[in-house]
């Protein structure tokens, strides 16, 4: 018994940890209505300044700044010394300070009537950002951290535990209550809530959204930065992984309260740290289900947020705002014979004649072109942020390679089989769906993503003995549509069936939108309870779509399987679901030709590939996470329909000036 | 740190010596030599119990090095003079073109550091071994940070008319057919990190990945600490799980050893739960095998707990001067496991120490820009022995690579990699790509990592877990 106590209130650190990200989630929604997903990276980067400044008493810059990227400020500690704490502490405040500062000048503000999906999308840039400025400044090895609290073992309800677990839950107590009373005491605090309920009205009394905004991203980047550091040495110090990922937890407790109640939101994550801890040592015990032998501390924040979310979603808070967001443009496509016509036979040209390396770019671009079309159909036209897509083809995936390897069934019917339990997953998913939307949902999807990583992709019984499965080539009538044989790689005879699968799909969402169907999508999207009023049932269309995009997701991840011979469940998790909307928001997320766009910039695809043959040398691989995360902000702030949206709009306004002319005249 | 780097070379060459005379600069060792080695390596797979297989390992080195000797006594003269003698590769000759991929720009995890070690030590064989058989020796490297990368990065090797790719530290390749798609180009040296780089044949790598490190350790514990209830501290990732279910349950098994797998999960945010568990499985031992960045947190965790260092035992990669700052103190008269001896091993036999000061310098003469990490020295050790190797095969038999399969799979022991030999004869327990199974374990003496000497010193100190699986 002593043993489950003591587990149970050791997950008290584990607890402050995802606090300090959540009530930096709380402070950051408040001021702003952002989610963001990038605060566990904000953290990251705050401890590496913290833990280089205690090493070296160098302050690290992000650039380098006339040929220099650090400063000595704390002199130089030798024979394994450290420089003191406090100076190298507040530093590293005032860093987050800066950095919280920054996020919300140059990324956040410019995004305020941006939609929902331009500030996700804009996090994951953020996020990109700090994790490859982490990789050229600090590289990726573990740095660790010296114990700042005292680590005394006392002794707590008949068992013993270190001191610091306490002392970092009672700060997390402290800073909820510290929080709450500013947001409760204090002219910025009461601002902040009054703007966070009525954005317009809170400007007529004179405040200011921005600066209130400001203040909330610097105390939110400040809190966790505080957490971070303190925390550092409880864990394995300080990596480009490990903080980036409580976002996931942390975001179940920050839902808990509402969004908004830092009490609640610290507790619940003090909580959620004691059972993710105590579940660590339940799941080791011989009556636990094998299939659930490792990972149940990733799934119990997947738990708490479908429970939350289903019962509480409709009366979650959502933040307000002045500024009336526009939703992502739609263009019901006319004529696309043409079009479909060129570019298919612009595709035949290249799978025929390109040489080897871009026809693995081609192939890779329509890949993506497949699993976008199933976020086009979901996030664009149904308004249902989903960040479990590449889930979704995982899934399909493993299914495909399981069926061919264990069975023998023929293709294309394993392709089949496999796109169906994504469909079958993807109705799972709909049906909180049914009664939240939008950041809900994506919380949910998020938490869905990591579960579903957690369970399937690092079980054998699912992914196979070696971690890898390999995946039977496809043949049809006798006819090899292997993607590579030997050393013929990147076969024309898989490009051709490759092109025939992605052509299917966008001519399936053409119809899609096109039909009864595709309206009903979208009255949904732009107002339910209006759909309703019009005799469209919202929760039938709303799992329509998602059946329809989770097997778009999953043809997908069947031909990405087939393209690689064998896949893992690394190339599936949450983060690649991250990527996947972003290079579809880039795109165009409202239409088919947006998904085109977004196949040909998507990780690997043709844009990399012409890329590549342009430019050569270290410098390029050097910074391309770093430019493609300052480009991901870019487009989400000065372009939010999207490349082949904006293009849309922009013929679509024409047309109309063209028609208003006419009628003028 | 690069003296750490410099006794892995150094090492090598110490056992060469020792079993036989090769050093750097010979193409390929004897027969003579390669059948004492060979012999030398026998003795690690004795399943007999440790007292016996010490003298019996003694009595056969002893008979070793005077064979060698009385062989080689005449030559030595000689070679010590070659070896004052750098010999340049032929630049007329066409190179030996050695294909790397490697893992770097990744924020997941990025190693140029093998690449440089890799790369630096291409340079010294073309500077002063005379490249292979006078042919200098070209990488190509293809650095790649994610699938799609990965994958081109595998086909234009493949494409590349290379004699052979190193497969350096790279974890996408499990996301698709990177065997496959090597096809005709055949995987020598690097780092297999997954279950599925174990027996692939078109595949040999000159250390035995976690499965020897698993199999050893249990072996070690088994036979040597003679425990019987163990905690094992790991990460459930397939990789590990496949290490434990291959390499060390067998071995526990066949011991009587019960064992509990406790998983270390990532990311890692409070070590004190896992530990709790070890503490109360009542085990004799607590061991932490594959940890990355877990090591740390969770010796701190130990020792609040009271656990006493004498029953925790700990992976390699737990031996860095940060973590022996950090906690080196806790970790005294703990367990620990080694790729070879390093400047750590105060105690190592003189000629090692002498190899350490002869070769001091070598990796930053030739690898300015490579850092004081230990995938610098993985990879310029994998450089040499893929020197040595080639070298034994001869230039003109390299464009088959059936050839090179071959001579590594003739069951000989060579020298060069860590401090000890390596043969590949695992193919029988479905282990056909690796080809170390030996491991070095020790007792931490002092908190800067320094350790005790173990019963046996030298090669026949290493413990082999490999032999006693299948």
């Amino acid at each position: 018994m002593d043993l489950y106590i003591q587990t149970l209130l050791t997950g008290l650190g584990d607890g402050a940890v995802i606090a300090g990200v959540a009530l930096g989630l709380v402070l950051a929604y408040q001021g702003s209505g952002v989610v963001n997903f990038a605060h566990g990276a904000m953290m990251m980067y705050s401890t590496y300044i913290y833990d280089e400044l205690r090493d070296t008493g160098d302050l690290v810059f992000p650039i380098s700044i006339s040929g220099t990227d650090r400063v000595n400020l704390l002199g130089s500690p030798t024979g394994g010394e450290l420089t003191a704490f406090w100076p190298a502490f507040l530093i590293a405040l005032a860093v987050a300070a800066v950095i919280g500062l920054l996020v919300h000048l140059l990324v956040f503000r410019p995004l305020r009537g941006a939609p929902l999906l331009a500030k996700i999308v804009a996090t994951v840039g953020v996020f990109i950002v700090l994790q490859s400025v982490v990789l050229l400044r600090f590289g990726t090895q573990n740095e660790t951290v010296r114990a700042i609290l005292p680590t005394d073992m006392v002794d707590i309800l008949g068992t013993r535990i270190p001191e610091d677990r306490l002392w970092l839950a009672a700060i997390v107590v402290i800073s909820a209550v510290f929080l709450a009373a500013v947001y409760r005491f204090t002219v910025f605090g009461l601002a902040t809530r009054a703007a966070a309920e009525e954005e317009k009205g809170a400007t007529i009394l004179g405040f200011s959204p921005d600066m209130l905004a400001a203040g909330n991203w610097v105390l939110a980047s400040v809190v966790a930065a505080v957490f971070g550091i303190l925390a550092a040495s409880l864990s394995n110090g300080v990596n480009t992984v490990n903080y980036t990922l409580l976002v996931v937890p942390a975001l179940a407790g920050a839902l808990v309260g509402s969004l908004r109640s830092f009490g609640v939101t610290a507790v619940t994550c003090l909580v959620l740290g004691m059972f993710r801890s105590e579940l660590s040592l339940l799941q080791a015990k011989s009556w636990w289900p094998d299939f659930a032998g490792s990972g149940m501390r990733d799934v119990l924040p997947f738990i708490v947020i479908i429970v939350i979310l289903f019962f509480r979603g409709d009366r979650l808070p959502t933040r307000a705002s002045h500024i009336t967001t526009r939703l992502a443009f739609a263009p019901s496509p006319k004529n696309i014979f043409p079009g479909s016509v060129i570019l298919s036979a612009a595709t035949i040209c290249g799978v025929l004649f390109f040489g080897r390396a871009l026809r693995l770019s081609l192939y890779l671009s329509m890949t993506a072109v497949i699993i976008v079309l199933s976020i086009v159909v979901l996030t664009g036209y149904v308004g249902q942020v989903s960040l479990a897509q590449a889930v979704f083809a995982g899934v399909a995936g493993f299914l495909l390679g399981k069926i061919g390897l264990e069975t023998g069934i023929p293709f294309p019917i394993p392709v089949l089989l496999g796109a169906l339990g994504a469909v079958v997953l993807g109705l799972l998913v709909g049906i909180p769906a049914l009664r939240i939307r939008g950041l809900q949902l994506a919380a949910v999807t998020m938490a869905l993503g990591v579960a579903i990583g957690t369970l399937l992709f690092s079980n054998r019984w699912f992914i196979g003995q070696t971690g890898a499965l390999p995946i039977k080539p496809p043949d049809l009538f006798g006819i090899n549509l292997a993607a590579n044989i030997g050393s013929d790689f990147n076969r024309w005879e898989y490009g051709l069936m490759l092109l025939f699968v992605t052509l299917l799909c966008c001519l399936l969402v053409v119809n899609v939108r096109r039909t009864t169907t595709g309206r009903q999508f979208l009255s949904v999207r732009a107002n339910e309870r209006a759909a309703a009023a019009c005799g469209v049932n919202g929760a039938l269309t709303k799992l329509q779509a998602f059946a329809f995009s989770s097997f778009l997701a999953g043809l997908g991840g069947a031909m990405l399987a087939y393209l690689r011979g064998q896949i893992s469940g690394d190339s599936f998790s949450v983060f690649e679901s991250l990527a996947l909307l972003a290079f579809a928001y880039l795109g165009g997320i409202g239409s088919v030709s947006g998904a085109l766009v977004a196949g040909v910039l998507a990780p690997g695809g043709l844009m990399v590939g012409l890329i590549a043959k342009s430019f050569s040398g270290d410098s390029l691989s050097t910074y391309a996470n770093l430019v493609g995360g300052v480009g991901l902000i870019l487009t989400a702030i000065l372009n939010t329909d999207g490349i082949a949206g904006k293009i849309a709009r922009d013929r679509h306004r024409k047309a109309n000036l063209k028609t208003l002319e006419r009628n003028t005249k | 740190m690069k003296k750490i780097l410099i006794t892995l070379v150094a090492l090598l060459a110490l056992f060469a010596s020792a079993c036989g005379g090769g050093d750097d600069t010979e193409p390929a060792a004897s027969d003579s030599e390669q059948e004492s080695q060979e012999s030398s390596g026998a003795d690690d797979s004795s399943n007999e119990s440790s007292e016996e297989a010490t003298e019996e390992t003694e009595e056969e080195t002893e008979a070793a090095a005077s064979d060698t000797s009385s062989e080689t006594s005449e030559e030595t003269a000689v070679e010590e003079e070659e070896e004052a003698q750098p010999v340049a590769a032929d630049d007329s000759l066409p190179p030996v073109r050695i294909g790397l991929m490697n893992q770097e720009n990744d924020p997941i995890g990025s190693f140029p550091e093998l690449r440089l070690g890799i790369e630096g030590a291409a340079a010294y064989i073309n500077a002063e071994l005379g490249g292979i058989g006078g042919h200098p020796v070209e990488i190509v490297s293809c650095v790649q940070n994610s699938v799609p990368a990965a994958q081109e990065c595998a086909q234009d090797l493949a494409s590349s008319d290379l004699v052979s790719v190193i497969n350096g530290i790279n974890i996408w390749t499990v996301a698709f057919d990177f065997y496959g798609t090597m096809g005709e180009t055949p995987v020598i040296g690097g780092l297999p990190l997954f279950a599925a780089d174990y027996d692939q044949p078109n595949a040999r790598y000159f250390n035995g990945g976690s499965v020897a490190v698993y199999s050893g350790a249990a072996r070690f514990v088994a036979e040597d600490l003679g425990v019987k209830k163990v905690a094992v501290l790991v990460n459930q990732n397939p990789a590990a799980v496949a290490a434990l279910d291959q390499g060390l349950g067998p071995i526990f098994d066949e011991y009587g050893v019960e064992y509990v797998a406790i998983d270390v999960p990532i990311p890692l945010t409070d070590a004190i739960p896992p530990m709790s568990q070890a503490a109360s499985a009542d085990a004799d031992l607590v061991m932490l095998l594959a940890a990355g960045n877990e090591c740390v947190p969770v010796i701190r965790a130990a020792s609040q707990l009271g656990i006493p260092p004498q029953e925790m035992f700990y992976s390699g990669t737990c031996a860095t001067e940060d973590i022996y700052a950090e906690v080196g103190e806790l970790m005294v008269g703990s367990w620990i496991h080694k790729g070879g001896y390093t400047e750590e091993e105060i105690w190592a036999p003189e000629e090692v120490i002498a190899e350490f000061a002869a070769n001091d310098g070598l990796i930053e003469q030739y690898a300015p820009e490579a850092p004081d990490a230990a995938f610098t020295g993985l990879g310029w050790v994998t450089m040499m022995d893929i020197h040595d190797l080639y070298e034994e095969i001869g230039v003109e038999n390299l464009g088959d690579p059936a050839n090179i399969i071959a001579v590594m799979d003739d069951g000989k022991t060579r020298a060069r990699v860590g401090s000890f030999g390596w043969a590949c004869v695992y193919a029988e327990i479905g282990l056909s790509s690796l080809c170390q199974g030996a491991s070095l374990f020790l007792e931490i003496a002092e908190a800067n990592g320094a350790t005790a000497p173990p019963a046996v010193i030298g090669p026949e100190g290493y413990v082999n877990g490999l032999d006693l699986l299948g």
